[in-house]
């Protein structure tokens, strides 16, 4: 599948990766800061240098930038809570 | 409704703000920008692996619909079972959705609530005990599940 967009959501910093699909159709998965992305190679443009050239980024790459210690914590002990909310037993 | 964007069978685009005639009148859609459309796939997973897993999704605004078929690994894990990789974040603990089972090869599982943002917990119904993986081993499963994204 061919990467083709992603998307930054909420304060825990979640990709909301979206791929094409040989056959032409979108295929979505998200990623969040507790997993394991050292596989994820793709590339896709984030910017653009001083120079006017494409910045490109791995999605590894973009996920170590935003996905701080400080993020990572905020994230589980958000995982946490809401476990304890909904399954109290 | 704009047509297909990108590469062909890619779908998606903008429900556009104006009136649209329905077998009673119309319905008006306003605002400045419309709304997003979008329809795809995804791949449902677990804490044990599946045998087999699709998903569709539909995205309209912020809405998203989804529906699955999963058959169940053979694993035996008395721990909750759980379907994730969803397509998209929910949004905060006051938005969540949830869904149900169509179709189930298990006598007890029906109900889907989401436990998280991104995970949705499979219950014998609203408010019972988890229907743990062991519980679902090599069975079927088909549902939908709805909810609003971040």
């Amino acid at each position: 599948m061919e990467l083709d967009k992603i998307e930054v959501v909420t304060d825990y910093k979640h990709l909301q990766i979206r791929e094409i699909t040989d056959s032409g159709g979108y295929h979505r998965r998200v990623l969040t800061s507790d997993m394991d992305v050292s596989g994820e190679t793709q590339t896709i443009q984030r910017g653009t240098d001083e120079n006017g050239d494409p910045i490109m980024k791995t999605v590894k790459e973009i996920a170590e930038e935003l996905w701080t210690d400080e993020v990572k914590t905020a994230w589980t002990t958000f995982q946490a809570e809401q476990e304890a909310e909904m399954n109290p037993e | 409704m704009s047509g297909i964007i990108n590469q062909v069978g890619a779908r998606s685009g903008t429900i556009s703000v104006g009136d649209y005639p329905v077998s009673t009148g119309t319905v008006t859609l306003s605002g400045t920008t419309g709304l997003d459309y979008e329809e795809g796939s995804w791949t449902p997973t677990g804490d044990v692996d599946f045998d087999q897993a699709t998903g569709y999704y539909t995205k309209i605004g912020r809405l998203v619909t989804l529906s699955f078929a999963i058959l169940w690994g053979s694993d035996t894990d008395g721990s909750g079972a759980q379907i994730k990789s969803l397509p998209f974040t929910a949004a905060g603990t006051n938005s969540r959705g949830g869904g149900f089972l169509s179709y189930s090869s298990d006598g007890t599982a029906s109900s889907l609530y989401m436990g998280s943002t991104t995970t949705v917990y499979v219950k014998a119904s609203a408010g019972a005990g988890a229907v743990t993986n062991t519980d679902l081993q090599t069975r079927d499963l088909m549902g939908v599940i709805t909810y609003i994204t971040a």
